[in-house]
């Protein structure tokens, strides 16, 4: 098919209007030549010029299907693609594109990264990594730390974890356990993706830089050992396939590689996109620098606004930039706001370092949706309760007055979705109050919940008894989380609606204690020799009151369903969940080996930190207020959005520490020449963790908060570089205070 | 002030409808929901970790090694002998195990999958994986319901070529230029006209289908393979080597168009029901099927002991352990 007529055919499969910009239209044109860097502000239609540039390789560049690899940040995003490209397919069939029955789009590799290297390298039988376990979180990653005993989770000397972020200067103690296999999960993480050269670091003679290189070479070789790898590894290894036999002859017809959300791109992600396009250099970036989020996993937001430069190094060939700047989102004034926050930022300037793409031209407001009413406005208070009584009248006004049709068009985004006083609890307490229902599943953290608590505590109840291990064995924070589970399981069982579950776990305690027990099958079975696992026991206090109706409400499944997958990868590395018996003068109880796993590796790993509150897949609960972080609502919008406590904003953290050191003995070649400052960094991200909130908002955006002096960040500027941090300047920039 | 009063101009904003085109694999989407909706949603849907996965554990040891002994025939044109065979088994044990299976009884069922591997190379190997022209191919494609909800069907298929019965011995005629589709299955052939054996029929119909779509022809035919069949050892022991004397070890079904069309339909009614059933809210999903479900499945099932369907669940509940 001709450009031309592809053109006229989506032309006519839109009612005779070809439904793409000018610069949307260039992206869609643009051949092979060179690689495309698309630059799209929010709004800007990104995922429809995409799906147009797909079509158009199929149709007119004669791109096989199964050639093109297209990428994005979540499932749910590649599901979304997916789904557009297919709906667009129909349209051009209705107009009579024939051709397009023998094309099946399902043939395209799309997904993320991390999901299509998997599926590659399953097609393609890789054996070092084929049905090979993925360590696919980093809870999971440290769970195998400890399994493995890796030589970093004994370092206990202060200054070591200090020197590299992972403690406050000053501390008197080393971390403990969990903490250490956190921060181990961490550097590994990064070492990985940034290709650490390992001979670099023992090279310095710097003792810490040495047992990190040895700790993480004992790493590497312990998921060899145990067929295991980590998410950063699995793209390590994806790289290695396309340097084989095999992953070369994939590569050698050539790939299409188109990449949205490029701002979130790590070192070891641009390579593989790169290794990918190889000679070919049929390569798409499609992101924006404004939105990156994803510093703390190791992204680094340089990969979109150097691609000019990596495109050099490289493939020798410097890529058309096409900028979409006409935002068909938000109320112009919300557009303007997001413009003025970002283009006269003083800290979004550098004269020595590219902070944000060249030349990228404002947004353009081009959406149909106006009035003449104020869209951005400022609820500020002397206290929280305060502002969240203003904020849950609004909402409750605007549902009641009929401005929006249901309460999942308004959500509330924040830094943190806790709720407490420090962080957004009056706001949700507020709004409860007013008999709105509010859908917050990261609302306390899940190992904090009374029913999780209590689930824990059946568990221990059950294997422990008397809780001779846990009063004796375990120390500190866990023995007081052990407790604190127990006695919420106690006070379950008070109730007499509860009296099936206390029967169950009574009777099995005799049945541990009455088991037989031999030197040459040491573990706890069912009737019938079938042997007990923790995971086991879990499903059958699911089958009891109230675990079997929390079950069956969202909040509460996924909580339970939480505990149950890491409980499930808890066991995958502890004896398949087998658990041990020993007999004590003539008494069969639950060995100590298991009681000691269970407790100071499974509930230490849980008790101070379950849910990643940076999840990226997230779902709407229609009927409801939906909160969550401004991570999360990233690809989203909504009719209205309040922006909650302003003043809780990202800091320097171990993350710009972890850049810094790891730059150093980077292998990428792509490496930046500068780097700016660690406080400006976070400044950065502050400022574009903002940007993604305020861009959200189609038709009013509320923030709301106290201390508006302390917001001087994440507000917009003056010409003269002063923060509008005063309800009269802020009044000047055009904020309705409210 | 109300913000009312402040709102001049405002259009009141619609609820967006978003379109939204899942994935269904024909295993372990579709013949998975149609075994047991509960256990589908639980363990399928909102991707609760099964404890014992045991029936996962035989079917994918069988098809792994399956897929080996294909592509090491490929390219040396050896086949394993049983010493071979026991160490591919182990292989692909110790992968299952890596990759999070958990079985019960794992020796037996090495010891099983051994046997019927064993007995399959040796009864039909050397003429039948020549004609192996492809191993784990992939049948994608979009696909409509009757009500125009669009979905992309997934399965996996080994492509033969060739007059494999003829070479095989079996009762039906092949071409030479014939292109079958093979799907094997670790079980035995199930009773005729048993849900069972009607949900692989037209699981292989579709398959017909997406290969129709995909390459632009039906197969010559499609052909289960009930690997299971070679358990029996008196039979085995007749036999001598002759596979006439497994008459369901092979089960070809030919492409018939209103019965693929049947199949289809059934298919698409299948997703129109897991779609409806994913729409409800969180509390009525899933409930237990209304329909009987075999007692393996329930047994195999970790939340069996709060589903109605099964009629020992109050009992298994309050036993200990």
């Amino acid at each position: 098919m001709e450009l031309a007529a592809y053109l006229d055919a989506v032309t006519q499969a839109h009612n005779g209007t070809l439904p793409l910009n000018a610069e949307q239209l260039k992206a869609v044109e643009h051949g092979f030549d060179t690689p495309l860097w698309i630059l799209a502000g929010p709004g800007t239609g990104k995922t429809h010029t995409l799906v147009w540039l797909v079509l158009k390789r199929i149709l007119v560049d004669n791109i096989h299907p199964d050639k093109i690899v297209l990428t994005t940040f979540t499932r749910k995003a590649a599901a979304e693609l997916e789904s557009r490209l297919i709906v667009a397919r129909d349209r051009l069939l209705q107009i009579g594109v024939t051709v397009l029955h023998e094309i099946d789009l399902s043939r395209i590799l799309v997904g993320t990264l991390h999901g299509l290297c998997s599926q590659l390298l399953q097609d393609h039988r890789y054996e070092p990594t084929f049905r090979i376990r993925v360590l696919e979180d980093e809870l999971t990653q440290q769970f195998f730390l400890r399994r493995c005993k890796n030589r970093l989770l004994k370092c206990d000397d202060i200054d070591f974890w200090v020197h590299f972020g992972l403690l406050e200067p000053g501390s008197r103690f080393a971390p403990n356990t969990a903490a250490r296999a956190a921060g181990a999960a961490k550097l590994f993480n990064r070492m990985t993706e940034n290709s650490v050269d390992i001979g670099a670091l023992r090279a310095t003679g710097q003792p810490y830089l040495i047992l990190l290189a040895d700790c993480y070479e004992e790493y590497k070789q312990q998921l060899a050992d145990k067929y295991r790898t980590d998410q950063a590894h699995l793209q390590h290894h994806f790289l290695q396939f396309l340097g084989t036999p095999s992953g070369q002859a994939w590569v050698a017809s050539g790939i299409t590689v188109i990449v949205d959300e490029y701002q979130d791109t790590n070192p070891i992600q641009e390579q593989i996109y790169f290794a990918l396009a190889g000679a070919h250099g049929d390569l798409t970036v499609v992101g924006d620098d404004d939105q990156s989020l994803y510093r703390f996993r190791g992204a680094i937001v340089e990969a979109l606004v150097q691609f000019d430069r990596a495109c050099e190094i490289y493939l020798s060939k410097t890529p058309t930039p096409i900028y979409l700047f006409e935002n068909r989102r938000s109320h112009p004034q919300i557009v303007n706001w997001v413009n003025h926050f970002i283009n006269q930022h003083p800290e979004m300037r550098d004269p020595h370092v590219r902070v944000r793409a060249p030349d990228k031209p404002q947004l353009v407001a081009k959406s149909s949706i106006a009035g003449n009413y104020p869209a951005v406005m400022l609820i500020e208070e002397k206290n929280n309760p305060l502002a969240a009584a203003k904020v849950a009248r609004t909402i409750d006004e605007l549902k009641r007055s009929g401005y929006v049709e249901d309460y999942s068009q308004i959500a509330l985004l924040t830094f943190s979705t806790r709720e407490t006083p420090r962080s957004i609890g009056a706001y949700t307490d507020a709004i409860r109050a007013l008999g709105i229902q509010v859908y917050n599943p990261r609302r306390r953290t899940a190992q904090k919940d009374q029913r999780f608590q209590a689930m824990i505590g059946a568990l221990s109840t059950l294997l422990d008894p008397d809780g001779r291990y846990s009063a004796l064995r375990i120390a500190g924070s866990v023995r007081t989380y052990v407790d604190q589970a127990r006695s919420a399981y106690n006070d379950l069982i008070m109730s007499p609606i509860h009296e099936s579950l206390r029967q169950y776990v009574a009777t099995s305690q005799n049945a541990i204690a009455s088991s037989r027990y031999t030197t040459a099958i040491p573990y706890l079975t069912r009737k019938g020799g079938r042997q007990v696992t923790t995971s086991g026991l879990l499903y059958k206090l699911l089958a009891h009151e109230p675990f079997v109706t929390d079950i069956t409400d969202a909040e509460g499944g996924e909580r339970l369903k939480a505990l149950n997958l890491i409980l499930a990868e808890y066991e995958s590395l502890y004896s398949d969940g087998a658990i041990r018996l020993e007999d004590n003068n003539g008494s069969i109880q639950v060995a100590d080996y298991s009681l000691y796993t269970f407790y100071s590796v499974f509930v230490e790993g849980i008790h101070d930190g379950l849910n990643d509150p940076e999840d990226a897949e997230v779902s709407i609960q229609p009927g409801m207020v939906n909160i969550m972080t401004i991570h999360q609502a990233k690809g989203l919008e909504f009719e209205v959005v309040f922006v909650l406590r302003p003043d809780k904003q990202p800091f320097i953290s171990d993350t710009h520490t972890l850049e810094d050191i790891f730059d150093t003995f980077s292998q990428r070649l792509t490496k930046p020449a500068a780097r700016r400052s660690q406080e400006l960094r976070a400044a950065e991200d502050a400022i574009r963790l903002f940007f993604v909130a305020y861009s959200r908002a189609k038709r009013l955006l509320v923030v709301a908060g106290t201390e508006l002096a302390k917001w001087e960040r994440v507000m917009v500027y003056t010409a003269n570089g002063i923060p509008s941090i005063t309800k009269a300047a802020l009044q000047q920039e055009g904020v309705h205070i409210l | 002030m109300t913000i009312s009063s402040l709102l001049s101009g405002w259009t009141v904003p619609e609820m967006n409808e978003e379109t939204h085109i899942r994935r269904y694999s024909t295993t372990a989407d579709i013949l998975s929901y149609k075994r047991c909706r509960r256990q589908y949603g639980f363990f399928g849907v909102r991707g609760f970790s099964s404890a014992t996965a045991t029936q996962r554990y035989f079917g994918t040891l069988v098809h792994d090694v399956l897929d080996r002994i294909n592509r090491d025939y490929a390219s040396s044109k050896v086949l394993p002998d049983r010493q071979g065979i026991e160490l591919l088994i182990q292989e692909a044990h110790d992968r299952l195990i890596r990759s999070g299976v958990r079985p019960y009884n794992a020796k037996d069922q090495q010891a099983h999958a051994t046997k019927l591997i064993d007995r399959f190379v040796h009864l039909i190997g050397p003429q039948f994986f020549k004609h192996v022209q492809q191993t784990e191919y992939r049948l994608e494609r979009a696909l409509q319901t009757h009500t125009h909800r669009r979905y992309i069907l997934s399965g996996i298929v080994d492509v033969l070529s060739g007059s494999v019965s003829h070479d095989l011995g079996l009762p039906y005629s092949t071409d030479p230029g014939d292109i079958e589709i093979w799907d094997y299955k670790s079980g035995r052939y199930p009773d005729k006209g048993s849900p069972e054996l009607q949900s692989y029929e037209y699981q292989i119909r579709v398959y017909a289908e997406l290969y129709r779509q995909q390459t632009g022809d039906y197969p010559a035919r499609s052909v289960l393979v009930f690997i299971g069949e070679l358990g029996d050892d008196d039979r085995w022991n007749r036999a001598g080597g002759d596979p006439s004397m497994f008459p369901r070890l092979v089960y070809p079904i030919h492409p018939i168009a209103k019965q693929i069309e049947m199949a289809m339909q059934d298919f698409h009614e299948t997703v129109e029901e897991i779609e409806v059933e994913r729409a409800k809210p969180y509390a009525n999903q899933w409930l237990p099927p209304s329909h009987a479900v075999s007692i393996e499945t329930c047994e195999a099932c970790e939340i069996r002991y709060s589903c109605s369907s099964f009629k020992d669940g109050d009992r298994q509940k309050q036993e200990p352990l």
